[in-house]
């Protein structure tokens, strides 16, 4: 297999790019302009690694390359050459969703062996190890016999093509979380002072106040240890602007101020809740938005023929209260053999 | 925090203007995402620091700063609003004479133990009296008490405190008529586009090499105080 490694920050975009999105199904956060982006907001280098059979390309891999030495707070040297380190195989912008597309008929391992081992040629001897996130339980049985996994935080997803109408999800919940969605869908249509702008493609967005927004969701859910990554202004403005991204704004009509933020990527069966951010409740943040987005998403998704939607990690006891079924996710770390 | 202020001077003093500006120019390059990207991305993975080399001589003009304040923010964190009296109570000594006794009308250090806004101030304002604020605030106020606007590039004439939404005050007139850049806080250089600004103290929004609307001149040095001031 032919390999071709590609850095989003410097490299132009491939030729067959939009081709190959469109075969493997890639949203939005794989469109070239928003890869770039990210790449030039992370602390490591990001590489994107196409497989080809011949021309036909078989498999996209992106990754970081966690080198030694790193740092908390600052980008990796721009002239530093990391000695030892590994690949961390991930979603580019989101840890909830695997960092790779392989065509069916190319087997896991053609990661762990042919990718490894071409990002050890790319990156030097010091690359000892290949770290892939968001595996599948038979995904990990077929990786060859070194290997070392660990389950990590549940993804939960909704069933969208298990229900023909908003009305049969409703019937599918607990009788109380019914009725309590139906209070929010009144209190939310009674709430003239609330205006909600659903966009697509747009690129008039304020971005300034989503980010301050989601500053607040970091400052909550972040670590002392280690730093939440935080979203750039490039990043929101690319990703916004793309055609199959849709944002949805919850801002107060009195003071024009954004109550809470969410963008959901489309896909033709597999859409992404992606990001939700709100106001904590003290500046006038309310909970039942995150009920009533999610409620809309469902709607939405069932009126356009979706099979399922993603939700992501976290907030079990929500997700499954609004009908969401989890399923098992595992890291795996794979060593790379230095020959 | 007198004793850190000393220590910052004698620091500034001891290793130079221009090595400070460099170390900020440094550590925006290795922790501030909009210096990483824009200094990069003209076909180089250095920060600019050599005169005439990179666009522009690595200098961003204020307005391009419109929508991008939180890639301001450091990877560690920190605030993405700009103070606009930045320094005030630093500068504001050094170009008028100020008590404790001082009555501010208008703007004034935090600290400051008497001040009355624009719209409160009494009639027949009694002991030593200031009134500061921008040319058309200090228009409502008497003729015979004494003032320091507050001043833009644009408006500079021969007395006040040189501002900016962004970067805060920059410096003042002092006793010798020089315009005086806070040299211990800010860093100034000449650039194809105008004098750059350098905040050297600030840590978020990390402002470096931004240059003001109408931001000419260039820099020379006090030949009283001996400190660099801004010319023509």
């Amino acid at each position: 297999m032919r390999v071709e490694i590609l850095d989003p920050r410097t490299d132009p975009e491939p030729e067959y790019w939009a081709r190959l999105r469109v075969t493997a199904g890639l949203r939005a956060d794989w469109a070239w302009e928003v890869l770039a982006a990210q790449a030039w907001g992370a602390r490591t280098v990001q590489l994107v690694t196409v497989l080809f059979d011949g021309t036909t390309p078989k498999a996209v891999v992106n990754a970081a390359w966690l080198g030694a030495p790193l740092h908390r707070f600052s980008f990796t040297g721009a002239t530093s050459r990391p000695w030892f380190g590994a690949v961390h195989v991930r979603g580019p912008g989101s840890g909830a969703v695997p960092g790779w597309w392989l065509a069916d008929d190319v087997p896991i391992t053609a990661l762990t062996e042919t990718y490894a081992r071409a990002m050890r040629r790319e990156l030097g001897p010091g690359c000892l190890a290949l770290v892939l996130r968001q595996v599948t339980e038979e995904q990990a049985a077929q990786a060859g016999r070194f290997k070392v996994v660990r389950p990590t935080e549940r993804i939960w997803t909704f069933p969208v093509h298990e229900w023909s109408d908003p009305e049969a999800w409703l019937m599918s919940l607990s009788r109380s979380r019914r009725s309590n969605l139906r209070g929010i869908f009144r209190r939310v249509r009674e709430n003239d002072g609330l205006e909600i702008r659903i966009e697509t493609a747009t690129t008039d967005l304020d971005v300034v106040r989503v980010i301050e927004a989601m500053r607040w969701n970091d400052d909550k859910y972040g670590g002392k240890l280690i730093p939440r990554i935080r979203v750039l202004t490039a990043y929101l403005q690319a990703l916004v602007a793309q055609p199959d991204v849709h944002s949805t704004s919850y801002i107060d009509r009195a003071t024009g101020d954004l109550i809470a933020f969410g963008t959901a990527l489309d896909h033709p069966t597999v859409p992404i809740v992606r990001s939700w951010t709100q106001r904590p409740a003290a500046e006038g943040g309310a909970k039942y938005l995150y009920f009533y987005h999610l409620a809309k998403q469902v709607e939405w998704a069932i009126a356009n023929g979706k099979r399922w939607v993603e939700l992501g990690k976290g907030k079990s006891q929500e997700k499954q209260s609004l009908g969401a079924v989890p399923s098992d996710q595992a890291a795996m770390a794979v060593p790379i053999r230095p020959w | 925090m007198a004793w850190v202020r000393v220590a910052h001077c004698a620091i500034v003093w001891t290793f130079g203007w221009r090595a400070l500006y460099r170390q900020v120019v440094r550590s925006s390059f290795a922790t501030v995402p909009f210096y990483r990207e824009r200094w990069a991305l003209h076909g180089r993975t250095d920060p600019v620091m050599v005169a005439g080399k990179g666009e522009r001589d690595g200098a961003v003009p204020a307005e391009e700063l419109a929508g991008r304040l939180p890639d301001l923010v450091p990877l560690a964190g920190g605030s993405a609003t700009p103070d606009p009296l930045r320094g005030l109570e630093i500068v504001l000594h050094q170009c008028a004479r100020i008590s404790p006794d001082t009555l501010i009308i208008g703007a004034a250090p935090e600290y400051h133990p008497r001040v009355v806004a624009f719209e409160s101030t009494p009639d027949e304002p009694r002991g030593h009296v200031l009134a500061v604020g921008t040319p058309g605030q200090l228009a409502g106020v008497g003729q015979d008490i004494p003032r320091v606007p507050l001043v833009t590039f644009a408006e500079r004439g021969s007395e006040g405190l040189l501002v900016d939404d962004l970067l805060g005050v920059l410096g003042g007139v002092r006793d010798c008529g020089n315009w005086h850049v806070d040299w211990p806080r800010v860093y100034a250089r000449e650039t194809p586009l105008g004098l750059a600004f350098t905040l050297l103290l600030q840590r978020s929004p990390r402002l470096v090499d931004i240059v003001p609307a109408g931001a000419s001149g260039r820099i020379a040095r006090c030949p009283q105080h001996r400190t660099p001031v801004i010319a023509a």
